[in-house]
């Protein structure tokens, strides 16, 4: 019965995150119903969220879901014709790269997810953060008090905690179930989904399978801890040490802010098209729920890219997505920062001091500055005609233009 | 003050360099017309994922061959047992441990298991990730006194007793681990006692 309920909620998130983004006729066998089902999954975490603030019943978070189904049907808007073919040969490459990725999070999930209690913890942070379902599970008004300690409120954020609640109070799953097992395995998937489409769209043109190969670097060789890759004297350490696996069951909060990035950065390689301009304004602003402190670094991507497509087209919509995304973080942090609401606001605005940039690390910047300036200074082959990689015709065009630093045609 | 966290404003960077890494050595590269830019971009790439791959199969040897040394674990089969003799609903536990397991109980004052298992409200059992304000410190060692007091837990002791009484929380239960700071005598109705732990009732 769980796993019925489970699975009919994760229909529902699928026609949310459809009516959301386009509520007109899409295929059902397209990569964009990956990208549907992540907002509505997202989406619903934050719907939990907005039930606690104003004291409503949990359920209520579900009602969007069904109004989007009900509008769905009544509409048929979505088209299904049959899927294209997969090559045996990828698939079964991507097959073993999923499992070379999930395998370890997913053994450790299952051992700590199953039976009436977890029997064991992997990684510190997942207790301290499943002690959060079990709040939001409990109380029913925000801010979330702490379970771990007596009247008190911790600034966190609690998007992956509200999904993880969300799951068990409509399926039934024991709150570390639904926390370890269920919104660990949704959120593997999702990145490993978006990564590979990522990676073949940069790289799938390459001879061979040499798209595969920046796959893995996309799952498993940017973890936390790459910037050690770049120190090869400490490789062994990273490769064997004990607090440097690449393998270590995540911090889920942090994991699902990285999967935000990630579908975002895919949404702007096609930002030119409707669906991924839409959503990648929407993925902006959950950030503030899920990760609050990746937001700033995305928000400022987000924001340089739409001006550059409006320096370009001149068009007041591409204003109009930051300027969306801008306020809708704001109300939510507004409605939901546990510092703000435990303290009025006031006292204390918990990641203001994340959000400054110090000069000393603008400094590494430096060697990044030098390639571009020797990138910009070699000659440049034209842009193949055809080439249907929008983004790349335009940053290289204007990469032309800027060659060296004033010269050129415009 | 100097948020701690601040180094994860950068998490995300890594994951936007390895995009743009890929966008200039599969797009940007060939048309350089220089193929050992390519070539070099293709070795980094697989220098980066080679020590990754190995991290990650070297991993799950150890967690079917010897799980007690994988990363950060905590076994919380006893402690699960003496916490389930404990209402989720209407009770609040202090205990003379806050000591998290893993690593050989390296890390004092935050632990989580006790709020995580059932989602039982705790007095103070996360002590180190509460913020260093004025009010917070003073929560602290508020909660630092209750600790000493549940260590020595001898309703005899005035002190103790009051402590425990100006805490003016409600405690309920009384969680002790054995063998670490444990109580001589306590004078209190026992509810469950395994090989590490003993629950008794509140009733000072």
């Amino acid at each position: 019965m769980s796993f019925l309920k489970l699975s009919v909620f994760l229909v529902g998130c699928f026609f949310l995150g459809k009516n959301l983004i386009n509520r007109k006729s899409t295929p059902f066998f397209n990569f964009t119903s990956i990208l549907y089902f992540a907002i509505g999954l997202l989406a619903s975490g934050y719907l939990y969220l907005v039930t606690k603030y104003f004291s409503a019943p949990w359920w209520l978070a579900l009602s969007p879901h069904l109004l989007a189904g009900v509008f769905s049907v009544f509409k048929r808007n979505l088209v299904f014709t049959p899927p294209g073919r997969i090559a045996k040969g990828p698939a079964f490459i991507l097959g073993v790269c999923f499992l070379l990725y999930t395998l370890p999070n997913i053994v450790q999930g299952l051992r700590m997810g199953f039976g009436a209690y977890p029997k064991e913890f992997y990684s510190v942070d997942t207790p301290y953060y499943l002690s959060f379902v079990h709040a939001l599970l409990q109380q029913n008004s925000l801010p979330i008090y702490s379970l771990e300690d007596f009247h008190f409120v911790f600034d966190v954020q609690l998007g992956v905690c509200s999904l993880a609640a969300l799951i068990s109070a409509l399926s039934g799953l024991a709150a570390h179930t639904a926390f370890v097992v269920v919104v660990l395995f949704l959120g593997m998937t999702l990145y490993f989904a978006f990564a590979a489409k990522l990676a073949h769209t940069l790289a799938g043109h390459l001879k061979g399978y040499c798209w595969l190969l920046f796959l893995l670097l996309l799952l498993i060789g940017t973890s936390h801890y790459m910037f050690n890759f770049f120190k090869p004297a400490s490789w062994i350490d990273t490769v064997l040490g004990e607090e440097k696996y690449v393998a270590n069951f995540p911090l889920l909060t942090s994991f699902y802010g990285l999967l935000i990035t990630l579908a975002w950065l895919l949404c702007v390689l096609k930002i030119e098209e409707k669906d991924y301009r839409i959503t990648a304004g929407i993925l902006a602003g959950l950030l503030i729920v899920y990760k609050i402190v990746y937001a700033p670094v995305v928000m400022l991507g987000y924001g340089s890219v739409c001006l550059y497509q409006y320096w370009r087209t001149r068009k007041p919509v591409w204003l109009a997505g930051p300027a969306a995304a801008l306020a809708f973080s704001y109300l939510s942090y507004k409605m939901f920062s546990p510092g703000a609401l435990a303290y009025g606001g006031t006292t204390r605005i918990v990641f203001s001091s994340l959000a400054i940039f110090s000069a000393k690390h603008l400094f590494y910047c430096r060697p990044v500055f030098a390639a571009c300036r020797r990138l910009c200074g070699w000659r440049l082959a034209d842009t193949p005609a055809g080439n249907t990689d929008t983004l790349s015709r335009h940053f290289y065009s204007h990469l032309r233009r800027l060659r060296p630093f004033g010269g050129g045609k415009h | 003050m100097e948020n701690i966290n601040g180094w994860q404003l950068y998490s995300t960077l890594p994951l936007i360099a390895a995009v743009l890494f890929i966008y200039f050595s599969a797009n940007l590269a060939p048309r350089l017309r220089q193929p050992w830019i390519f070539r070099l971009s293709v070795i980094y790439a697989g220098l980066l994922v080679v020590p990754a791959l190995i991290s990650d199969v070297h991993y799950l040897y150890i967690l079917s061959a010897n799980k007690a040394e994988a990363h950060e674990y905590a076994d919380n089969r006893t402690l699960a047992d003496a916490l389930e003799k404990i209402p989720v609903s209407g009770s609040m536990i202090a205990t003379n441990d806050l000591r998290y397991p893993a690593n050989g109980y390296r890390r004092d004052l935050e632990q989580f298991q006790l709020a995580a298992i059932f989602g039982q409200q705790n007095f103070a059992a996360d002590l180190n990730y509460i913020g260093d304000t004025a009010s917070m410190l003073a929560y602290k060692t508020r909660a630092l006194a209750v600790l000493q007091a549940v260590q020595t837990l001898n309703p005899a002791d005035p002190s103790c007793r009051a402590t425990l009484a100006h805490s003016t929380t409600g405690i309920t239960h009384f969680l002790i681990h054995k063998g670490y700071h444990q109580p001589q005598q306590i004078d209190l109705p026992l509810i469950y006692e395994n090989s590490d732990y003993a629950v008794y009732l509140n009733t000072l």
